[in-house]
């Protein structure tokens, strides 16, 4: 792809100037990114957002970091799914509007949690609507607390230092993708390419019919008690380590899309975190070998 | 097909299949369904008569609580939305059902009433239905399987003058699946009712117009919404009685409006009472020296009509098919801060006790001796 970054950079302005969100937030470049690419390619975004940073970070009554160019609508908790699904459903079956997509950008608390059900459901019937899970590993607005996506091993205010997150995150990639939905991508905006990467998998998810759901990781620097300025290299550590590999299902395939020219350890990824700071020697090593194993069945699933 | 809709004719047929025909008459858009005992019926006819309609969206979802979102989503966007439930999903739904009565959601939601766990009861009462009073929706009260028919068609109008949603109650398993004689309008007597819903452009979500919804706000402006809410409530007595004259007059019937008073006017004695229990009390009154409130809306609730009608009356009966455990039960609760402590609460009918005529002459007579802080139980053996 002869993609120029700079220009991805400095064109993504459509949420500026400012918003909510803490400094170093992950999930802003993704907001701000994926406004951009819709934008781009013609179509009229209309945004679900349940409970989450998200809520607070559009802005307070009656101003929005929409500046009335973007629709967003602040939905319950566990209903983003049915209601991306009815707002998908009127616009393009009553009204006709095939220029408008309907993206439930949504967080981990509520994709793993408590919208669970909702999710899979919205998979089963192959609602048309995108599917952004902004995933910061932890009930992170309400004060870091740990979810189905909390990594084994991390700190969170319910998993406190004395006893850490016990058992693995749920793997939702695979769980969604034994859905048979038309499109799932992982990305994270880390590196250039991995940027270049998250451009080409949204782009051909807006495109698409029926079901697509793009998993982001975004670092959270209060919540992973990260510094502000190392949210990109976390990123671009957490594909470099295969902790959070770029792939992507199609047609009923896996491929890898993004293949780490060097691969690091995890304890890469993992130092810059203080979250993991209690991790033993023998934690490390199981993440280590799960991180591995988990690359490996990707590897054989992009063989096919 | 809508071909299949027994329009223009009386039928014999049940509450559920009238709350289906009503939805259909009406032209609504949008239904999302989720079935639960003794509702199902209003999916499942709902199911047969618009598959393969190109303009009705039918959608089934994976809970109550999604149903009602895609339901307030589907309204935000200019349909009429359809929906109905009963008891636990009701219940499942409550979050759903706070937030569109004060999203002002002009849908309507058939309820077929049914007692609430635990233990698990499928016999019909009426604590689903009341213990949502006060999320903001209008709840209408039917006693009849006719009044299920009319009240939905009633309900819509009501809904989308005043947008608030309008929740239509009618007692499961009693009135649900028992079938009766009732009149179906025509479609085109409806549509000279209920015009097209036409909601203002600012209130519809439009992505040409864009903008944030349902964001966090300041203390004083989240207040001014809900006095928005209790005003729009306000509003609905005089709209529900301006279109139940309406309704009379081009469909035919009597007049319901926000209660129905049948009875001597001079009585001693009076009685309050909802639902079937209502048509119940009807029967009472060629042999009793009695005045009956039947009671059509319990939100708003009509205290002032209440107060009007109940001015000579020196004892009044109030008979709930529901509960609050530690107070006074619903409809007494209304009736005892209309009309005073000439009030004496009974609760009957609960889980789905038979409650008879017999029952009814009973509480006339415990009127006397019935305590005035705390109401009586009446539990009838089957």
């Amino acid at each position: 792809m002869a993609r120029k970054l700079l220009p991805l950079i400095r064109d993504a302005k459509e949420l500026d100037p400012g918003n909510g969100a803490c400094p170093g937030c992950g999930s802003t470049l993704v907001l701000s990114h994926l406004v951009h690419i819709i934008l781009s390619a013609g179509r009229i975004p209309f945004f679900v957002i349940p409970a989450s940073c998200w809520t607070i970070n559009i802005g307070r009554f009656p101003q929005s970091i929409g500046h009335n160019k973007i629709s967003f609508d602040a939905t319950l908790f566990a209903s983003a799914p049915a209601e991306a699904a009815a707002y998908a459903d009127v616009f393009g079956r009553i009204k006709k509007r095939e220029d408008v997509i309907v993206v439930a950008f949504c967080g981990d608390g509520s994709t793993y949690d408590i919208a669970f059900g909702g999710v899979s459901a919205a998979a089963e019937r192959n609602d048309n609507f995108l599917y952004i899970l902004n995933d910061n590993e932890a009930y992170m607005n309400t004060g870091i607390q740990k979810s189905g996506a909390t990594p084994f091993g991390a700190v969170t205010t319910t998993t406190p230092a004395s006893s850490p997150k016990q058992g693995e995150k749920k793997d939702i990639d695979f769980i969604l993708a034994e859905h048979k939905i038309p499109y799932l991508a992982t990305a994270t905006l880390g590196s250039v390419p991995m940027l270049k990467d998250f451009y080409a998998k949204v782009e051909k998810a807006v495109f698409k019919k029926g079901f697509r759901f793009i998993h982001t990781l975004n670092p959270c620097p209060p919540g992973w008690k990260s510094k502000s300025e190392d949210t990109v290299r976390i990123s671009e550590l957490a594909v470099m380590s295969n902790i959070f590999p770029l792939v992507e299902f199609e047609n009923g395939a896996w491929r890898i899309t993004h293949m780490p020219l060097k691969t690091v350890p995890v304890t890469e990824y993992l130092t810059l975190q203080e979250r993991f700071a209690r991790l033993t020697e023998k934690d490390v090593a199981f993440i280590q070998s799960s991180t591995d194993e988990r690359f490996e069945r990707f590897k054989q699933l992009s063989k096919k | 097909m809508k071909k299949e809709l027994p329009e223009g004719r009386t039928v014999v047929a049940t509450g559920n299949e009238a709350a289906a025909y009503a939805a259909l008459l009406s032209r609504v858009q949008v239904i999302p369904a989720y079935p639960i005992t003794p509702q199902t019926v209003v999916v499942e006819r709902l199911a047969e008569m618009t598959a393969g309609d190109e303009h009705i969206i039918y959608k089934n979802m994976e809970s109550e609580h999604a149903m009602l979102g895609y339901a307030s989503r589907a309204s935000k966007l200019g349909m009429r939305v359809f929906t109905a439930t009963s008891s636990q999903g009701l219940l499942y739904a409550d979050e759903q059902l706070h937030r569109i009565g004060r999203e002002r959601i002009p849908m309507v939601i058939a309820v077929a009433n049914r007692s609430v766990a635990a233990p698990l009861n499928l016999g019909p009462d009426l604590n689903d239905s009341m213990s949502k009073r006060d999320c903001g929706c209008l709840q209408f009260y039917c006693s009849n399987v006719q009044e299920i028919l009319d009240t939905i068609i009633l309900g819509f109008k009501v809904a989308e003058k005043v947008l608030l949603p309008a929740m239509i109650n009618y007692e499961g398993f009693i009135l649900s699946h028992a079938a009766s004689g009732f009149e179906i309008p025509s479609q085109a007597t409806v549509d000279r009712f209920l015009p097209a819903f036409s909601p203002p452009k600012e209130w519809i979500i439009d992505p040409d117009r864009p903008r944030s919804y349902s964001q966090i706000p300041a203390a004083p402006a989240y207040a001014r919404f809900q006095l928005e809410v209790e005003r729009a409530m306000n509003r609905a007595r005089e709209v529900i009685e301006k279109e139940a004259r309406e309704f009379s007059k081009i469909f035919g019937r009597e007049k319901v409006g926000l209660l129905e008073i049948t009875g001597n006017r001079n009585a001693k004695i009076g009685m309050v009472a909802v639902g079937s229990i209502g048509d119940t009390a009807k029967c009472l009154v060629k042999n009793n020296d009695l005045l009956l409130m039947r009671i059509h809306t319990f939100r708003p609730f009509p205290a002032t009509e209440l107060r009007r009608a109940l001015k000579n009356v020196k004892k009044i009966a109030v008979i709930d098919r529901a509960t609050s455990f530690g107070g006074t039960a619903p409809l007494a609760a209304e009736v005892i801060a209309a009309a005073g402590p000439r009030v004496r609460g009974f609760i009957a009918g609960i889980g789905g006790c038979n409650v008879t005529e017999t029952t009814l002459e009973n509480i006339i007579r415990k009127l006397d001796t019935a305590k005035p802080d705390r109401p009586t139980w009446i539990i009838e053996e089957n």
